[in-house]
C-alpha cells in the first residue's frame, strides 16, 4: 500500500520545538533549584534566619586539645573497587563518657582502619583534654578489625565503665579493672559470631538489674579483610533481605553474656544502622526501634518478662529506605516521645525524608517531621536532641554527607543503575561494581541544626559554623565540656578530624542536671526517667539513653535548661525497675547525683 | 435530563480491545505495589491518581463530543502513574495524572494526541517537581521470579495490542545503546546492563513505549522508533541524566508527528469500541 503524500504543517514542527524546549527549560530549572555546588550533588539550601539566634556555636576541638583524625577502613585488595563505599559506611564514631569516674566527661574517638589507634581524651577539668588511650588500654584495639561503635556501660555493676566495641568483623567486650585499664574479656561470652556492625545499645530488657545488649549487624557474616563469599552488597534499593542478623545478649549477673537463641523473636533481614531504646508508652519498660536501610524499620514493644512484640506494621508505609540514626525524646513536653529517624533526602533523586514518629495511644505512629520542620537535611546520619540555648526545649543536631571525594565524579548514578536491576547476582556481587576510586556520593553537604521554637523547629544551620563546612559527619554525641550546664556536642567525621562544638546560651539562662546511680536497677540506670516539674506548669521529661543515635554515645547525665526564669517545683525520678522518687528544693546551676532509694518515695509504677 | 442526554452516547471498549488486558496487567501490579513492603504506595495515592485521571478523561470526552466514555485510557494512565511515580506526598500523584490526561486532550495534532500521556506527565513533573517526587527505578525488588512474571504478562499484552515490534526493537536499541555507553564511559558492561532485568525496565518496555496512538503507523517505522528510543535513552544515561528513559521517549515521541507527516501517516485501527445511544437524537 502506498503512503499518502507528505503534509508537513507548522504544528508538526511546533511539537518538535515544544519537546526540545520543555527538556531544556526543565533541565535548567533543576540545576537552578538544586545544584549550588560545582558538582553533581544536590544539597539542601539552608535559609537565613528571620530572627536572631539566641545561642552561639563554636568549634573548639583544637582549642581544648582534642586532635583525632578518623582513619578509614580498608578492605582486602579483592574489594578495592568498593573500598570507599565500605569506608563511608564504616564512618566514624565518638563517645562522651566519664571513663575514669571523676565526674568530668571524657571523649573516646575511634578509627576503622586496621592497625590505626583509637584515642581517649581525658578531661583535665581546666577546659583541656589529654590523650591517654594507651594508659587505659583502649588505643591498640584495631589489630584484627576496625572499630565501628564503642558502647560504654557497667555490665557488672562495679561502678566502673566497661565497653562493648562492635567492629568491621567480631565484637569485643572490655572490662575495666580497679587500675582503670580495660582488658579484653570477649572470650568469656557468646560473642563468637562476627559481622560488620554499626548498631548496638544497652538495655535491661528483662529488668533483672543487669544491663543486657542488643546488636544489629549491617552486613552478613563476611570478613572484609579476607572475604570468602561475594554476595553481601544489598540486593536492591528497596527491600533487601541479605543483610546481617539482630542479636540479643543476656547479662548473666555480671559474669558473662549469653546470646539468646532467636533474639527474643526479633526477626531481621539485616542492614540495621542503629537501635533506639526508649519507653515509648510510659509502661516503665523500654521498647526497641531498629533503623534499617534498604527496607522498612522495625519496632518491638516490651511487654515485660522478656517478651517483645513486633508492631512494625504500626509504622505507616513511607519512603524510609535509608534510615540511619534513631534518637528519641519528648520534644513537645506532653509526655509522649517522638522517635527521630534520619534518612537520605536528595531533591531530584530521593524524596525520602527524615521521620519524626509520634507515638499514639493505640500503638500506632504518625510522622510529624514535616509539621515540625525537621524532615530534610540531606544524606543525614547521626542525630542528637540537645538543649543548646538552655530554654528547656530540645534542639536537634543532624550530621550530614555520604562520601565527598572528587567533586566531578558522581558514583550515585552508577549505584542507582546497579540497584535498579532485577538481578541479585549482579547487584549483590561487589566484583560487578565499577571501581569507585575517588568518586563522590551525595557528599559536600552541610550539617543541620534545627532550633526548637516551641511548636516547630527552625533550620538554624545558616547561622552556625556548619555553614560552608562540607565534611562527611557521622556520629553526634552530646557533652557538657566542663560541668557548667552548657551542653555542646561532638561530631565524628569520616576521613576527617573530630569536631567539638561549644554552645553559649543566652546570658542568665538557668539549668539543672542529674547523674543517676542505680542500686536495685543496673548501676548505669539506663532507662531511668527524670521529670522536672516547673512552677509554670511545664513538665520537662528526659530518659537516660546515651546509646541512642548513630555511631555515638552521649554524656550519661540528664540536663535540663530552665530558661531565664524557670523555677523548679519538684523533680520526679522513675528508676528502671519502677521505683518512683521525688526530690524538692534542689538548687539550679549544678549537677546533682541521685542514688536509687535515697529520694522521697513516690508511687511504684 | 433528557435534554442533556439528547444525542449523547456511551462508548466502551469491545472485548477485543487490548486495553482490557492492559488494565488487568497494570491493576495486578498496583495490587502488588500496595501490598509490597518494598513499594511505598498508599491507597490515598492510588485514589489521587485514579480520581484525577478518570474525572479529566470523562469530562474531556463529554466536552469534546457529548460522549460518555468508560475511561480506560485514563485508568491505564492513572495505574501507570501509581507504579512509576515515587513520592512521600499524595498530591504529586494527582499532579502527574492531571498533566498526563490534560496533555492527552490539549496537545493534539491530526486528531490524535502527540505524547504518551503517562510519559508526558512523568517527564514534565520529574523536571519541574523534582523536589517532591522521583521515579521508582529501585523499588521493584530483586526477585527473578517476579521479574519473569512481569516480563511474560507484558509480552502477552503487547502481542495482543500488536505492538510487540516496538517492545522488541526498544529492547534491542537499549542493549546496543548500553554497550556503546559502557564502552564510551569505560564502565563494566554488567553494571550498565543491570537495569535490563529490573521491573522498571519491564514496565517501560511493555507499557510505556508501546502506546498505540503515539507510536508510528507502520511496522518498519515502529521498529526504527523503538531502536531510536533505546539509543536515545542511553545518550541521556551517558550524561548521567536521571530519568533517562522518560526523557528519551519524550524526545523521540515529539518528532513522530513530523516524520509521520513527512512520510505520510497510514490510518490504523487502534481501539475496538462499542456505542450505546443514551438519548433521542
Amino acid at each position: 500500500m502506498k503512503s499518502p503524500p507528505p503534509s508537513i504543517r507548522p504544528v508538526h514542527v511546533g511539537f518538535v520545538l515544544l519537546t526540545t524546549a520543555l527538556l531544556v527549560v526543565g533541565w535548567r530549572v533543576q540545576r537552578w533549584r538544586y545544584i549550588h555546588t560545582p558538582h553533581a550533588t544536590r544539597s539542601i539550601v539552608h535559609p537565613a534566619l528571620t530572627e536572631p539566634l539566641t545561642f552561639r556555636l563554636e568549634e573548639i576541638a583544637h582549642e581544648i586539645g582534642i586532635d583525632h583524625r578518623t582513619e578509614m577502613f580498608e578492605p582486602a585488595p579483592s574489594l578495592r573497587n568498593i573500598a570507599p563505599l565500605l569506608g563511608a559506611i564504616a564512618g566514624a564514631s565518638v563517645a562522651a563518657v566519664d571513663v575514669n569516674g571523676d565526674g568530668w566527661t571524657d571523649v573516646y574517638a575511634t578509627s576503622s582502619k586496621i592497625g590505626s589507634p583509637n584515642r581517649l581524651f581525658i578531661n583535665q577539668r581546666d577546659g583541656r583534654f589529654l590523650e591517654q588511650a594507651a594508659r587505659f588500654g583502649l588505643a591498640d584495639v584495631n589489630r584484627r578489625a576496625g572499630s565501628l561503635k564503642p558502647l560504654f556501660f557497667d555490665y557488672d555493676n562495679d561502678g566502673r565503665q566497661d565497653m562493648l566495641l562492635v567492629t568491621t568483623y567480631c565484637p569485643r567486650l572490655f572490662h575495666q579493672g580497679p587500675d582503670g585499664r580495660f582488658s579484653d574479656v570477649t572470650a568469656g561470652s557468646d560473642f563468637s559470631r562476627c559481622a560488620f556492625t554499626t548498631a548496638s545499645n544497652a538495655v535491661d530488657y528483662d529488668q533483672d538489674g543487669f544491663t543486657d545488649l542488643v546488636v544489629g549487624e549491617h552486613f552478613r557474616d563476611v570478613d572484609f579483610t579476607d572475604p570468602k563469599r561475594f554476595d553481601f552488597i544489598w540486593e536492591n534499593g528497596s527491600y533487601s533481605v541479605n543483610g546481617g542478623a539482630i542479636r540479643v545478649f543476656h547479662n548473666e549477673k555480671g559474669k558473662r553474656f549469653r546470646e539468646i537463641p532467636g533474639a527474643l523473636g526479633i526477626k531481621s533481614r539485616g542492614w540495621t544502622f542503629s537501635i533506639g531504646v526508649y519507653d515509648l508508652r510510659g509502661t516503665g519498660r523500654r521498647d526497641l526501634y531498629f533503623a534499617m536501610t534498604h527496607g522498612s524499620d522495625q519496632l518491638f514493644l516490651n511487654d515485660g518478662g522478656g517478651r517483645l512484640r513486633d508492631v512494625s506494621p504500626g509504622i505507616p508505609k513511607g519512603d524510609s529506605h535509608s534510615a540511619m540514626s534513631t534518637e528519641v525524646a519528648d520534644v513537645d513536653e506532653d509526655g509522649h516521645p517522638f522517635v527521630m529517624v534520619t534518612d537520605d533526602h536528595e531533591p531530584g533523586r530521593d524524596p525520602s525524608i527524615n521521620f519524626l514518629w509520634k507515638s499514639l495511644k493505640d500503638e500506632r505512629f504518625r510522622n510529624q517531621s514535616q509539621d515540625k520542620g525537621v524532615h530534610a537535611c540531606g544524606f543525614a546520619w547521626g542525630s542528637k536532641f540537645v538543649d543548646l540555648d538552655n530554654d528547656g526545649r530540645l534542639d536537634l543536631v543532624v550530621a550530614n554527607g555520604f562520601l565527598s571525594q572528587n567533586q566531578t565524579f558522581d558514583y550515585r548514578y552508577i549505584m542507582d543503575s546497579l540497584v535498579g536491576g532485577g538481578s541479585r547476582k549482579i547487584t549483590a556481587d561487589p566484583r560487578a561494581w565499577p571501581p569507585m576510586n575517588d568518586a563522590s556520593i551525595e557528599g559536600f553537604q552541610e550539617a543541620c541544626v534545627f532550633w526548637n521554637r516551641g511548636g516547630r523547629f527552625v533550620d538554624a544551620s545558616y547561622d552556625t559554623p556548619f555553614k560552608g563546612d562540607l565534611a562527611d559527619e557521622r556520629g553526634v554525641a552530646a557533652i557538657d565540656w566542663n560541668n557548667d550546664g552548657r551542653v555542646g556536642f561532638l561530631m565524628a567525621v569520616r576521613d576527617g578530624r573530630l569536631k567539638a562544638y561549644r554552645t553559649t546560651p543566652p546570658a542568665g539562662s538557668r539549668w539543672i542536671g542529674f547523674k543517676l546511680i542505680g542500686r536495685r536497677s543496673a548501676r548505669d540506670a539506663f532507662g531511668a526517667r527524670v521529670v522536672v516539674l516547673l512552677k509554670d506548669g511545664r513538665r520537662l521529661s528526659r530518659e537516660l539513653e546515651p546509646g541512642n543515635g548513630f555511631l555515638s554515645e552521649s554524656d550519661a547525665r540528664l540536663h535540663f535548661g530552665l530558661g531565664l526564669d524557670g523555677e523548679i517545683e519538684a523533680i520526679e525520678v522513675r528508676w528502671p525497675l519502677g521505683l518512683v522518687e521525688t526530690y524538692r528544693g534542689l538548687p539550679a546551676g549544678r549537677y546533682h547525683t541521685f542514688t536509687e532509694g535515697e529520694g522521697a518515695r513516690g508511687r511504684r509504677s | 435530563m433528557a435534554g442533556v442526554l439528547k444525542g449523547a452516547k456511551l462508548v466502551y471498549p469491545d472485548w477485543r480491545d487490548p486495553r482490557w488486558l492492559q488494565t488487568a496487567f497494570l491493576g495486578s501490579f498496583v495490587v502488588f505495589a500496595l501490598s509490597s513492603p518494598s513499594f511505598t504506595r498508599r491507597p490515598a495515592q492510588l485514589a489521587a491518581s485514579a480520581v484525577t485521571g478518570l474525572v479529566i478523561s470523562v469530562a474531556a470526552a463529554w466536552w469534546r463530543s457529548r460522549t460518555f466514555v468508560l475511561p480506560f485510557s485514563g485508568l491505564i494512565s492513572s495505574l501507570g502513574i501509581v507504579l512509576l511515580c515515587n513520592s512521600h506526598f499524595t498530591w504529586p500523584y494527582a499532579a502527574v495524572a492531571a498533566v498526563s490526561l490534560l496533555s492527552r486532550e490539549l496537545l493534539r495534532v491530526d486528531g490524535r494526541h502527540v505524547y504518551n500521556p503517562t510519559n508526558f506527565g512523568m517527564t514534565v513533573c520529574l523536571l519541574f517537581l523534582s523536589g517532591w517526587m522521583t521515579t521508582t527505578s529501585s523499588r521493584w525488588g530483586g526477585a527473578p521470579s517476579a521479574m519473569a512474571a512481569l516480563g511474560c504478562l507484558g509480552a502477552l499484552v503487547v502481542w495482543r495490542a500488536n505492538r510487540w515490534d516496538v517492545s522488541a526493537s526498544y529492547a534491542l536499541g537499549w542493549l546496543g545503546g548500553s554497550w556503546l555507553y559502557a564502552a564510551a564511559a569505560g564502565l563494566p558492561l554488567p553494571a550498565v546492563l543491570a537495569p535490563f532485568t529490573g521491573g522498571s525496565f519491564m514496565l517501560f518496555t511493555f507499557f510505556m513505549v508501546t502506546d498505540p496512538v503515539t507510536t508510528p503507523s507502520t511496522r518498519t517505522r515502529r521498529i526504527v522508533f523503538g531502536l531510536v528510543v533505546g539509543l536515545t535513552e542511553n545518550v541521556f544515561r551517558y550524561y548521567q541524566a536521571r530519568n533517562a528513559a522518560f526523557y528519551g521517549l519524550f524526545l523521540v515521541t515529539g518528532f513522530v508527528p513530523l516524520f509521520e507527516a513527512w512520510l505520510g501517516r497510514r490510518e490504523q485501527t487502534v481501539w475496538v469500541l462499542r456505542e450505546i445511544p443514551l438519548g433521542a437524537k
